[in-house]
């Protein structure tokens, strides 16, 4: 890192110390979460090179949280709100190999998408996410489902029944869907920044519309009360 | 669909008991509606009416919203969607009342995750965008459906 970078790096990062000889991780957490939404973000739009060499220069679990702590939602909509700015960045990002911390931005901003017009259809689920932890290779879940049992009085040497009806399994695989588009190099040669959002947006709109129908068509067929 | 098919689904649900006859505990929380099945909906008499009478009850000085939208039905938060395209028994599906905490789980296997390169033989680059998932119904009985 430059000394400029240096110097801006400290402007926008007073707390880091403090953050680090921290103990607390509740209060970390917080912190790098406000800092993440506050200095990242206003980080990105004065410079977006600065930024991407502080999410570089973090890297490990440091980096993670601070990736973590910004909301996607708030990142996107100041980038776009300033897209031509952005934009331009972007145009000279694509020609970097290196491309990391671009990506990073590119995805927060899609995902962000994604979850504004997805989230109200994915609230109509219990969200499951053991097999984004499963570090074994487990490729599917078997989910126990007991029916619920009643709760009565017991004598003390009585046995106490856990599932009066048994134990249904429901094994689930995950499916992978993708849709993807292609960037033509004019459009970033010439900084086209309103028909490139309208391009990507097309891709979370694609995933919008399968994840959206796949809940909704196995709520429906699932449903015993038709 | 009409006001008292919705009652009865969702009277169905809070109703529905293991062959136990011991009562779930299903609390519809959500309904969703068809483009078809909204348009009905908002057609309905009563839901007319009931729109009516609530605007004129929330009137103030801010202007004035012919049609409100409807945020809730009862207890239920309303979701109005495209993406409800699915026929059930060879009818199609206009709503869906669900009890979101217990009726079906998501499971995610990953984020939505991007992956952006240069083509082969093209100066052009490309943005594709993955997810792993699936979903599973665990309680039929907490979610009913309204058929046209």
């Amino acid at each position: 890192m430059s000394r400029v970078g240096m110097k801006n790096y400290k402007k926008y990062f007073p707390l880091t110390s403090e953050i680090n000889n921290s103990g607390d991780l509740t209060k970390r957490s917080q912190m790098l979460e406000e800092m993440g939404k506050t200095a990242l973000t206003e980080m990105a739009l004065v410079n977006p090179d600065y930024a991407k060499e502080i999410i570089e220069d973090f890297g490990g679990s440091v980096g993670g949280s601070l990736k973590e702590g910004i909301s996607a939602r708030a990142l996107r909509e100041k980038i776009i709100s300033d897209g031509g700015q952005f934009y331009n960045a972007l145009r000279e990002d694509l020609t970097l190999t290196n491309t990391q911390a671009y990506i990073t931005l590119l995805e927060q901003m899609i995902r962000g998408d994604f979850l504004a017009e997805v989230d109200k259809i994915m609230s109509l689920t219990y969200v499951n996410d053991d097999l984004m932890k499963s570090t074994g290779g487990a490729n599917s879940l078997t989910l126990n489902i007991g029916e619920p049992t009643e709760a009565a009085v017991y004598s003390g040497s009585g046995d106490i029944m856990y599932y009066s009806e048994g134990i249904n399994k429901i094994q689930i695989s995950p499916i992978k869907i993708a849709a993807g588009t292609r960037i033509e190099w004019e459009l970033s040669k010439y900084a086209q920044p309103s028909f490139m959002k309208w391009n990507l947006r097309r891709i979370s709109n694609a995933l919008q519309r399968n994840v959206a129908q796949t809940i909704l068509s196995t709520l429906a067929l699932g449903s015993t009360l038709q | 669909m009409n006001y008292d098919a919705i009652i009865d689904q969702y009277t169905a649900i809070m109703g529905s008991k293991t062959a136990n006859g011991v009562p779930y505990g299903f609390l519809p929380d959500k309904i969703v509606f068809s483009p078809a099945g909204y348009a009905l909906f908002l057609k309905d008499s009563l839901i007319k009416n009931y729109v009516y009478f609530s605007a004129a009850l929330n009137n103030n000085k801010e202007g004035t919203n012919l049609a409100k939208p409807i945020v809730y039905f009862y207890d239920m938060e309303v979701i109005h969607t495209p993406y409800l395209e699915v026929k059930v028994g060879g009818k199609d599906v206009q709503a869906i009342l669900v009890d979101s905490a217990q009726a079906a789980m998501l499971v995610k296997a990953s984020d939505v995750e991007v992956f952006e390169g240069r083509l082969p033989k093209s100066v052009d680059r490309e943005v594709i965008m993955a997810m792993l998932f699936n979903v599973a119904v665990i309680f039929g009985k907490a979610v009913a459906v309204i058929t046209a």
